[in-house]
């Protein structure tokens, strides 16, 4: 019963997710008003450990959201359920692009489109620089991660090196030189 | 069916190697999916990143299912979605059985703050690469330019912006080439 329930709650907020896994928190805020699975302050932790571990801050939360309202198999019929409407909308989607692949609308509605996905990119380019290189209140220029950063961007500049080799670098590095 | 596999290989790591949200995806797909397989073109994912966003469900998933349904239609996204989910899903099971409070060991917090230094430096690097396939002629600028400083001045939400730019690019006729 409790993986129905799981189930239709995470459709229902798949679907009216539009714009990313940070979408997802006002649903989330609402279900933990309305079951007992957790508490505001464990899904205060859980976006913590959600946007710091690997993929889709969405699948994340509703893995995690699962896990405590129905154990292994919630968090996975939840993350499952999360994702669903989405798939097969892209399905559809996916189709119809393919279709229509040279037609004229198409091609100028991402004419279009493109740039400012360009933008909507370097904004999260933009903050993910500012949030990572600096610190406000109080503020704080923090120059060895700038250091870091530059040499980084250097290598990929000049390099055709791969983002996964730079990431395992960077998770081995932490773990030998503190910079928090 | 060797395809398939495939498929599910490259987007499992997709998925391992993002660390937040959907824009975190784009630089491993762009070397793991473009460069490496050479499955859809640069000008591609900015656009199924653009459909991915205004449309429901989780953005990074919606992504990896419109460019998998390219390699193998219907199995493809199937396939794709779901691996790139599926290092999330154990990997938040596994923190949540084991390891709910290791975000509070200090060595965690530096690995994931010289992961996020690697990430910042990533989404840079895309940003500027995409940006140059994105961006095509004057209007292009424009459209960059206002995204840009409205969603960082004022936060407008990203859909109305992509809404707007593909009018804007149904009623402006390209000054270049749009390649597909």
């Amino acid at each position: 019963m409790i993986y129905l329930i799981l189930i239709f709650e995470f459709l229902i907020i798949g679907t009216f997710s539009v714009g990313g896994g940070l979408a997802t928190l006002p649903f989330l805020y609402n279900l933990a008003e309305r079951y007992p699975w957790f508490d505001k302050a464990t899904l205060i932790d859980m976006i913590a450990i959600s946007e710091s571990t690997p993929g889709p801050i969405g699948i994340n939360m509703a893995t995690y959201a699962g896990f405590k309202a129905g154990g292994i198999l919630g968090g996975f019929l939840a993350s499952i359920a999360v994702m669903a409407t989405g798939v097969l909308f892209m399905l559809v989607v996916a189709n119809i692009l393919t279709k229509f692949k040279n037609h004229p609308l198409i091609t100028k509605i991402f004419y279009g489109i493109r740039p400012t996905i360009a933008a909507l990119i370097a904004y999260a380019a933009y903050e993910m620089v500012s949030v990572t290189l600096f610190k406000f209140e109080p503020f704080k220029i923090e120059w060895v991660s700038i250091g870091l950063f530059i040499i980084v961007l250097g290598i990929l500049f000049k390099t055709k090196i791969t983002p996964i080799l730079l990431i395992l670098t960077a998770a081995v590095l932490g773990l030998i030189l503190p910079i928090v | 069916m060797k395809q398939l596999v495939e498929i599910f290989v490259a987007f499992f790591r997709v998925g391992l190697f993002t660390f937040g949200g959907g824009y975190a995806m784009l630089p491993i797909v762009k070397k793991e999916i473009i460069e490496k397989k050479d499955w859809i073109t640069q000008e591609q994912l900015l656009d199924y990143y653009g459909v991915a966003q205004v449309s429901m469900g989780i953005i990074a998933i919606n992504t990896s299912a419109l460019i998998g349904y390219q390699v193998a239609k219907k199995k493809g996204a199937l396939v794709a979605g779901f691996a790139s989910a599926l290092p999330s899903i154990l990997i938040i099971t596994l923190i949540a059985l084991f390891l709910e409070s290791f975000m509070q060991y200090p060595q965690v917090l530096n690995v994931f703050k010289m992961i996020r230094i690697v990430v910042a430096a990533l989404i840079v690097n895309t940003a500027y690469t995409l940006g140059k396939k994105g961006i095509i002629d004057w209007i292009g600028v424009v459209l960059f330019a206002i995204s840009f400083v409205l969603i960082t001045s004022v936060h407008v939400n990203p859909i109305f912006l992509i809404l707007f730019s593909a009018v804007v690019g149904i009623y402006f006729k390209p000054k270049a080439e749009v390649k597909a």
